[in-house]
């Protein structure tokens, strides 16, 4: 096979498979030895699974003989975050203390990808733990750092490391990661790949590694817009085993969007000098497409609150509380990252009226991003204020020393828009120094087909997100 | 959980006590960073950043989390 079928959109895989171009057996292998040969390199690969997506692929190519037909992701091969429990097999979160770790249940999302005849060839790595103690290097990983197919010396972003390498290298057509607060936003725009994070209760993270019970989220991380509202299509839905499901389902139905000229669209002018002035080029570019797609331009602020804080102190409770034991038992120094091993410890010293403090302020950030959708329908922001830093540069480094504007703008948008549960999307933008610049639109609680439809016709104008990083060999 | 070296400054993480492990911090070679310490320090100050944000007595914590 060719790199035309390694870097094609689900759509057009399906479609080559409806055309009996190649067979399902085949794509599987093909991808699947790609991906136990490159994904290596890249530090993305937790657990190959080939031989039992290519036993699966012969029932896939069956229904595809007998033109039983079941959907775009049929025949189509994937990855998942090593977060996600897959019957029978390893499921290491990425941390040394639970290398071992079987379950003897398959998340729910696997088992619904399952279903549409998609092929589960392999798990990717991730940060240990969704780096929810607080991680200082690209290191903090059972498998060692997450390495940018556009610069093998770079981080690939995380904590869903190993869906952003590989999903940017060719290695799956799509994968599966999860966001706590930016772990699916940031590898998308560190690797120029598109990355959706559903609203809260959109998708069953049943199966999944708790890091916060309020704030997990699973999304996909894939080449193009369309290919997401794909996936999240086939993922969404409740599910009794999640106590957190909304128990509503999702229709990727771009097509009902109201006119993108209708749409207004919040930004803050101050971003642009947030941003490192190697990605304002790009940045400047982007927003001259949403105004030329007719998106309706409105400054704005984003409301005023200890984001910080608020995001630590969730995360650092509800973890605390999960990894106890962890903690307690002293397993926590086998953590690749000392810091995050001592910030877990200390989590424990959160107190209950700090968290009850935390989540009564979150019901004002709620109300007050009620408020601001009031008035907009999408807001938008760089994804990173900067491109992907190197391995080895510690990730607590402020950077450069720049004056930094007064206002905040929209620096605060990824813990923000974590908080208030809203869903998110990061598409390439752009390129600075050949490294991926990423654009972020956030919308209201389940209006993800504003954003695909939004993002989907940026691509439409634009190519970056065609673009392919350099071959390793 | 990704936080930008930015929001790593400007966050801190929050609160409270010295928690038992925090009473036995291990010992540090000298020039080494101390995370314990910062860990400590980060909870500590998000706590005091939380405990200066004023809000009505009538708000009740967003448990049941609808988006």
């Amino acid at each position: 096979m060719t790199d035309d079928v390694f870097f094609a959109p689900i759509t057009e895989l399906n479609a080559r498979l409806k055309k009996r171009e190649f067979s399902a057996v085949e794509l599987v292998k093909a991808f699947g030895e790609r991906l136990e040969k490159l994904g290596p390199k890249y530090n993305a690969l937790a657990l190959p699974l080939t031989k039992i997506a290519q036993k699966r692929a012969k029932d896939v190519d069956g229904d595809l003989k007998r033109e039983r037909f079941r959907g775009p992701l049929q025949g189509i091969p994937f990855g998942a975050k090593d977060l996600l429990s897959f019957a029978g097999h390893p499921t290491t979160w990425g941390a040394k203390p639970y290398a071992d770790q079987v379950f003897d249940t398959t998340a729910t999302v696997l088992d619904k990808l399952d279903d549409t005849g998609s092929l589960l060839i392999g798990k990717l790595s991730m940060v240990e733990l969704a780096g929810g103690g607080g991680y200082r290097t690209a290191a903090a990983s059972l498998t060692g750092p997450g390495l940018n197919p556009w610069d093998v010396t770079r981080w690939s972003g995380g904590s869903s490391s190993g869906p952003g390498s590989a999903v940017a290298a060719g290695l799956v057509p799509f994968a599966l990661g999860s966001e706590t607060s930016g772990s699916i936003i940031t590898p998308a725009a560190y690797c120029g790949v598109t990355g959706l994070r559903p609203t809260y209760g959109l998708v069953s993270r049943h199966g999944a590694m708790a890091l916060s019970w309020t704030l997990d989220k699973i999304g996909p991380l894939c080449r193009t817009a369309e290919d997401c509202g794909l996936v999240l299509a086939a993922i969404a839905g409740g599910d009794s085993d999640d106590p957190g499901s909304a128990g509503k389902s999702f229709y990727y139905s771009p097509q009902f969007v109201r006119p993108l000229n209708e749409l207004k669209i919040g930004f803050a002018p101050v971003d642009r000098e947030w941003a490192d002035p190697a990605i304002q080029p790009a940045l400047d570019a982007a927003m001259a497409t949403l105004k030329d797609i007719g998106m309706q331009m409105v400054e704005m602020q984003l409301p005023d609150y200890p984001w910080g804080a608020l995001i630590s102190t969730i995360i650092g409770a509800e973890s605390a509380s999960i990894f106890e034991e962890l903690i307690t038992s002293g397993q926590v120094d086998q953590l690749a990252d000392p810091s995050q091993a001592e910030g877990l410890k200390s989590k424990l010293g959160i107190t209950a009226t700090q968290y009850l403090k935390a989540m009564r302020i979150r019901s004002l950030v709620q109300r007050s991003f009620r408020e601001v959708f009031e008035n907009i329908d999408l807001i938008v922001a760089p994804a990173r204020y900067e491109v992907t830093p190197k391995i080895d540069e510690p990730l607590d480094d402020d950077g450069p020393d720049r004056p930094h504007p007064a206002r905040p703008g929209m620096t605060n948008l990824i813990p923000a828009s974590n908080i208030a549960g809203l869903p998110g999307i990061s598409f390439p933008c752009g390129f600075a120094s050949g490294l991926p610049v990423g654009l972020q639109l956030v919308a209201p609680p389940f209006r993800e087909n504003n954003l695909l439809a939004v993002a989907a016709e940026f691509q439409k104008r634009t190519d970056w997100h065609k673009r392919r990083p350099p071959a390793l060999t | 959980m990704k936080l930008t070296r930015r929001e790593l400054v400007v966050v801190a993480a929050s609160a409270a006590a010295a928690s038992t492990l925090a009473q036995t911090p291990p010992s540090q070679p000298q020039g080494e960073r101390d995370f314990a310490r910062e860990a400590r320090d980060n909870v500590q100050r998000n706590g005091e950043l939380l405990a200066k944000f004023g809000i009505p007595m009538a708000v009740e914590p967003a448990f049941q989390f609808k988006a």
